[in-house]
């Protein structure tokens, strides 16, 4: 067998051939260990050009990807319940004169074909190996900027065809509303969080063992694809419901045998995985970057500074540390006074609204898009009661784990608009939702749903609540909005001051922050002084949940300013912002 | 390379034969050592006891008497039987189980030299019809010639199935712990059963006869898919070169029930961050119906692959993997009570004998809320509940404690009852606002006033052995509010709607949070006319506490370091005790309420005297007109309950003296917070070294011993009280330097000095 060099176009067309050879050459030397295939292929990928010339699966149709090449496919991991497979690693083959010939079979769910050489099932020579099976979808609530940040990236990005709505479509291998709307689809369809939507899915195989690839987890693989195992529309499936669904999926969904994945920044920022980013040079711009940011967010609240103010606080807000019950960093932000009376008035939305979760009211659409052109993952939640009653907002198991609009990786942001509500009965889902929906606002943990049992997961998920009044979901801070102009015009930013603010945002967000001792003696001296001269004066007192949300007002506010350690001036100006803000409450 | 387990097919050169004769040396020579310890379900009359004591033997019999279907081979048996480490018989049966059960058939269905003995009895009219058919198929058989016999598969005549029952010793497998290395291995796997199949008949034995010569033929069915066999094999259809058809014969067919079950992985055997895996486990035979869903077992079973059937059949190199069940045990039947952890109980065992039990499970009650101690205590005493007990008559006296926390905003009522809620094995939480409906349902309403969204009903249905929080408590409608009655004292609801008038069981304690009627204490008017609710409800709450946001510089200067600490460090300061997790609380808690301590003769004593007393302050209390509370019955019972609940927590059957002093502590204090704050803050010194020269002097004049106490006494009474011994002794020390009291030199006896103080101290209380 002669040694050939692969290149990595090899790599990426022809995988199995170039893992083929490997095993093979291994198996020839009799090495007792077996070649390290995920090491092999990270040295030939070994920079980012060369990983971004891999197909991916976000980015082109699976169909347009020839079968048994090696893809990438950026998502969000569903389910790791499928447990292991085994399968057939290495085996013996017979022709009719009785020649042996060893095969190997990773990754790949189809056998070696050779004509000349039989496969016995039932030879004892057989081995047998495992792999880990993954249910994933496509990053939910992905923002468009941020997928056309990854499609320009690649060195086949074609600039003609730059609707990023048009490509969702045409990638998706889950339509949801389109004509193929068969059971099977239904059922594998309900594996994505937003109800209706298009996204692509694939099974994961895995044949490492690593427990750290936990649900909700963002990775990059990198791996060889199998398309669907097409069925003949004759076919009919006389699978009975008791039989696992999972081999439904398989019908329709491509699988990728993955070699290894990479982690994404933990902003799911691609600018910061694409740019080179000097952290120093964002704090020492951060003043300037956040005053025009200001006036961005403002033009989407009616020029309500405070406000805009808050939500840029709450857009940098993370959970930064949580031990046993205590979750620190957690913000959510309740705007009330949101004026609820210009509903888009359009011929289509009574069909579109009880199929998605879209804003129907203007003022909310407004603040949408504005937080979804800066936010790497954010999707609108407008609360109807049918969308109470009608979808599941918790991940729900029954035979297969049914996925939930709340299940979404972290890091994840929702503006959840209340003005829509409308008086009724919530039934049974519908107050679980509430129940899911106030505990992840509460504690930032989700409870998956599986039959007499409920498991728990951690969640980092931003929330910001429109209502009229004050909102009956569970938050930290209110915020009533006072409008400065009727109707303010989108100003218009450009591409390069957006991005701007999106590095700007993410940098900062996952920067470290410390408070000083003389610092903290300071707050803990007012708080006291605080206390004492307003029982003096008769005032209402500043009590603990005053401190506790001024203190994770601080950490922002802090953070805002580019800086990482709290001053003194800085909690002043936090303990003003927090004043105004009361001041407004008792307006109200 | 890593992650690889690959497992070849290793030839082991296994005499078969010799284990052949080892199985029947077994089954025949085995004896149970104690005759007690065998299968309950036998019942046979056999007068011969030696003859009982060879368990297997004795069994077959059974089967061969058909009185029995089921051999449960048990591999302690064989374990004892063979007495050897490694690599013997059981060894192999555990690893290559499947040929082994098929051995023992072999064994046992032997023709020649078999080890079935022949029926002691004749088939009569009790006797299944198969069996009645199958002894004239064999009176037949017997008249036909040699030659002609058909010869029929063992399994289709078998009357029995055989078990393995793994050793005892065997650990329980999480599923993901079962991999590929064990297939083939007899596995036992613990899970809760989420689904389980309809039974359906399975063919074992697939009868053909043939349509030319009536020739019959069996086959045997081992997978999951067969193909039925179309020619007669018969030499009569042979010879006379037709090619007869076979048609299956369902009534010559052996059917046995089989069932699919869905078992899945428990809370505590999933990793962090990932989803429960789930296995399919196949029962056949007696087996079947031996799982519901909602079961927590440990199924032992042949962990089995078989290549993979997809829609399109064909070769794949994949496989299917299932457990064929062996042996079923049920761990619990309900999956709601608590499952013992063997590492919590001991925790919990640990932390019973710790004398400052009390205190240290009353600062893990919500740990992130500064301060509210002996909120926290009553708390707790609340989770642990008094005892319930029913009269003769099927009267009830309630053991739940009721508590009411009033308070101003902004003091964390609503935390402690959140925190409450989540430890509580039942716990409901709810807010005032609307706790009218029952069910799963609610509904959205908008307040016409403030445009606010409120859910309305619902989601509360009360909590039946649980407790139910409910926040916002004085700003329920009366009407609601009237119904809480009936359930703080009976316990029951009663429904009258419709014609039907039913009482249901709502045997729940009860926590409500509420704020003063003027959204803020006003200390200026009187208690009464700031807690806004009737006196019937208030009389029904065990304890009423008052929590006031006062400024106090010592008190907010420490929580300000508090709430600091924790930003800056992410972890609460330490704090003097450690804390201890919400599931160690709740084992602890279990553990305690399964405790019923009684209230013995002499202390009963004790409480009357104790109750007099109060009703007398309460005379004082009124005529200052500063009373809130009244002091009734139910403050006795109250009294009762919380000092119950207090021996609960030392995990004793018996009330001590002690616990009902901190009890009636607790209601003090209770009522000290209601108090004028401005009396309050003239006494102001409640340092630890004077609340504990309070209880000893309380002790003394109540001893009536000549100012003497035992050190011993005063030790466990002050811990009682949640302080810790180095207070005790620096109190002591402090007032032995003032000459108050002074103590032995063996450090037994603390005797007080000056009587005359003590009669100061004495008029002082009584002012008070």
């Amino acid at each position: 067998m002669k040694d050939t060099a692969f290149t990595s176009y090899d790599c990426i067309n022809r995988p199995l051939k170039v893992i083929r050879h490997q095993l093979e050459k291994s198996y020839a030397n009799s090495t007792q260990n077996e070649v390290d295939i995920p090491a092999y292929f990270k040295t030939i990928f070994s920079t980012e050009e060369s990983v971004l010339e891999i197909p991916s699966l976000n980015d082109i149709s699976v169909y347009d990807i020839p079968h048994h090449s090696l893809v990438r496919f950026r998502a969000m991991i569903q389910n790791t319940g499928f447990g292991h497979e085994m399968f057939v690693s290495f085996y013996e083959t017979s022709d009719h004169k009785g020649n042996k010939k060893w095969k190997f079979n990773k990754y790949s769910d189809d056998m070696d074909t050779d004509v000349m050489f039989d496969f016995d099932p039932n030879t004892h020579y057989n081995q047998f190996d495992e792999r880990y099976l993954y249910y994933c979808v496509s990053v939910p609530g992905e923002t468009q900027w941020a997928k056309q940040v990854y499609r320009q990236e690649c060195p086949s990005f074609n600039e003609t065809e730059t609707d990023v709505e048009e490509i969702v479509r045409s990638t998706a291998n889950m339509h949801l509303d389109s004509s193929k709307n068969e059971d099977r689809f239904k059922k594998v369809a309900s594996k994505f969080p937003f109800p209706n939507e298009d996204h692509v899915a694939a099974i994961i195989k895995f044949y490492e063992k690593d427990d750290s690839l936990k649900v909700t987890d963002v990775v990059e693989f990198i791996g060889v694809l199998s398309h669907p195992k097409e069925l003949s529309d004759d076919e009919e499936l006389e699978q009975d419901d008791a039989e696992c669904s999972f081999d439904v999926a398989f019908s329709i969904v491509p699988c990728i045998h993955a070699i290894y994945y990479r982690p994404l920044h933990m902003s799911s920022n691609p600018l910061m995985s694409f740019r080179l980013i000097d952290p120093y040079e964002i704090q020492r711009r951060a003043s300037h970057i956040r005053n025009s940011l200001l006036q961005y967010i403002a033009t989407a609240f009616r020029a309500d500074y405070l406000v805009a103010e808050f939500v840029l606080l709450q857009l940098l807000s993370r959970i930064y540390n949580r031990r046993n019950d205590l979750t620190l960093g957690k913000l959510v932000l309740n705007i009330n006074n949101v004026p609820s009376c210009p509903i888009v008035t359009n011929e289509n939305i009574s069909s579109s609204s009880n199929l998605g979760l879209i804003h129907s009211n203007m003022f909310t659409k407004r603040v949408s898009t504005v937080l979804s052109s800066l936010l790497p993952k954010y999707h609108d939640l407008p609360l109807t009661l049918s969308a109470f009653n009608e979808f599941l907002f918790y991940p729900r198991d029954n035979d297969k784990l049914d996925s939930g609009i709340l299940q979404v990786s972290q890091g994840t942001w929702f503006l959840i608009d209340e003005t829509v509500m409308e008086e009724g009965k919530l039934d049974e889902i519908g107050v679980r939702n509430l129940q899911a929906l106030n505990e992840i606002l509460d504690s930032q943990k989700l409870k998956y749903a599986f039959p007499f049992n409920d498991f728990e997961f951690e969640t980092d998920i931003g929330a910001i609540i429109l209502s009229n009044a004050r909102s009956f979901l569970p938050c930290d801070c209110i915020i009533p909005l006072l409008p400065n102009a009727e109707e303010t015009l989108m100003f218009d930013v450009q591409e390069e001051t957006l991005s701007e603010f999106r590095i700007y945002l993410s940098t900062l967000r996952c920067a470290e922050y410390s408070i000083p001792e003389n610092v903290s003696e300071h707050i803990q001296n007012e708080f006291v002084n605080q206390r004492k001269n307003a029982s003096k004066t008769g005032q209402p007192l500043v009590t603990q949940a005053d401190l506790l949300l001024r203190m994770t007002l601080a950490r922002l506010v802090t953070l805002s300013f580019g800086q990482l350690e709290l001053t003194p001036e800085l909690w002043d100006y936090t303990q003003n912002l927090d004043e105004q803000r009361k001041q407004r409450i008792q307006c109200c | 390379m890593a992650g690889v387990q690959a497992f070849r097919t290793v030839k082991i050169n296994v005499n078969y034969e010799q284990d052949k004769k080892d199985i029947k040396l077994f089954l025949e020579a085995f004896q149970s050592r104690s005759i007690a310890s065998q299968d309950e379900s036998m019942d046979v009359d056999v007068e011969n006891d030696d003859f009982n004591s060879y368990k297997y033997k004795r069994q077959l019999q059974a089967i061969a008497n058909r009185e029995q279907d089921i051999l449960v081979i048990d591999l302690d048996d064989i374990a004892a039987w063979e007495d050897r480490a490694e690599g013997g018989l059981l060894h192999r049966i555990q690893e290559n189980t499947r040929r082994y059960i098929k051995m023992f058939y072999d064994v046992i269905d032997k023709k020649a030299n078999g080890l079935m003995p022949a029926p002691e009895r004749e088939i009569n009219f009790e006797d299944d019809v198969i069996d009645v058919i199958m002894q004239h198929r064999r009176d037949k058989d017997n008249q036909r010639s040699e030659t002609d016999r058909t010869s029929f598969p063992p399994s289709l005549t078998r009357r029995y199935t055989i078990y393995f029952k793994p050793l005892s010793s065997d650990k329980p497998y999480s599923i993901r712990g079962v991999n590929g290395s064990c297939v083939g291995h007899l596995v036992t796997v613990q899970g809760i059963i989420t689904r389980v199949s309809d039974v359906k008949p399975f063919l074992m034995v697939a009868g053909f006869s043939c349509e030319m010569c009536g020739e019959e033929v069996f086959e045997e069915v081992t997978r999951k898919t067969y193909l039925p066999r179309i020619e007669c094999p018969s030499e009569s259809c042979k010879t006379n070169n037709v090619k007869g058809k076979l048609y299956m014969q369902t009534r010559s067919c052996k059917f046995v029930p089989f069932q699919e079950v869905k078992m899945q992985e428990l809370t505590e055997q999933v990793p962090i961050g990932h989803i429960p895996r789930a296995m399919t486990i196949l029962l056949y035979g007696p087996l079947t119906r031996s799982i519901s869903p909602g079961d927590v077992v440990n199924v032992s079973g042949i962990f089995q692959a078989t290549p993979h059937s997809g829609y399109k059949g064909g070769n794949t190199l994949l496989t299917d993997v299932y457990l064929e069940g062996q042996y079923v045990h049920q761990l619990k039947k309900q999956y709601d009570k608590m499952e013992k952890i063997p590492e919590i109980q001991e925790k919990v065992q640990r932390l019973a004998k710790d004398p400052e039990v009390y205190t240290k499970l009353a600062r893990s009650i919500a740990p992130e809320i500064y301060g509210h101690e002996d909120v926290k205590k009553a708390l707790l005493l609340l989770l642990v509940g008094g005892v319930t007990k029913t009269m003769g008559d099927g009267m009830k006296i309630r053991g739940d404690l009721n508590i009411c926390l009033m308070g101003d905003p902004g003091v964390a009522k609503s935390q402690l009852l959140k925190y409450i809620c989540k430890v509580a094995p039942r716990g409901v939480y709810t807010t005032g606002r609307g706790s009218s409906g029952v069910g799963l349902t609610a509904s959205v309403e908008r307040d016409p006033i403030t445009n606010e969204m409120i859910l309305e009903g619902g989601a509360l249905v009360l909590a039946d052995n649980g407790i139910c929080c409910i926040d916002e408590f004085d700003k329920m409608e009366d009407a609601d509010r009237s119904s809480i009655h009936e359930v703080m004292e009976q316990q029951t609801i009663s429904i009258s709607k419709a014609g039907i008038t039913t009482t249901l069981n709502a045997r729940t304690s009860i926590l409500a949070a509420a704020n003063p009627l003027y959204g803020r204490y006003n200390p200026k008017v009187s208690p009464s006319h700031n807690i806004n609710l009737p006196a019937a409800l208030l009389s029904r709450f065990d304890i009423l506490f008052l929590i006031l946001d006062r400024p106090d510089m010592d008190e907010d200067a420490r929580l300000a370091h508090h709430v600091a600490h924790v930003h800056m460090h992410g972890k609460q300061p330490r704090m003097d005790t450690e804390v201890l997790d919400a599931n160690t609380i709740r084992h602890y808690i279990a553990e305690a309420r399964s405790k019923r301590p009684v209230i013995p003769e002499e202390i009963a004593e004790h409480i009357v005297e104790m109750y007099c007393e109060t009703r007398r302050d309460q005379k004082v209390a009124e005529a200052r007109k500063k009373e809130f509370t009244y002091t009734s019955a139910r403050t006795l019972l109250a009294v009762i309950r919380l000092s119950q609940a207090l021996a609960r927590i030392r995990l004793e059957d018996e009330v001590k003296k002690s616990d009902i002093d901190e009890a009636l502590r607790l209601l003090m204090v209770s009522k000290e917070s209601l108090n004028d704050p401005a009396d309050r803050d003239a006494r102001t010194d409640r340092s630890s070294i004077s609340a504990i020269y309070d209880i000893i002097i309380t002790m003394f004049r109540r001893s009536r011993t000549n100012g003497t106490l035992k050190y011993i006494d005063v030790k466990e009474r002050v811990i009682a009280q949640g302080f810790t011994e180095d207070q005790l002794k620096e109190c002591i020390n402090v007032y032995e330097r003032v000459c108050v009291w002074a103590l032995n030199n063996e450090q037994t006896v603390l005797s007080l000095l000056q009587d005359d103080q003590f009669e100061n101290d004495q008029s002082e209380n009584e002012e008070l």
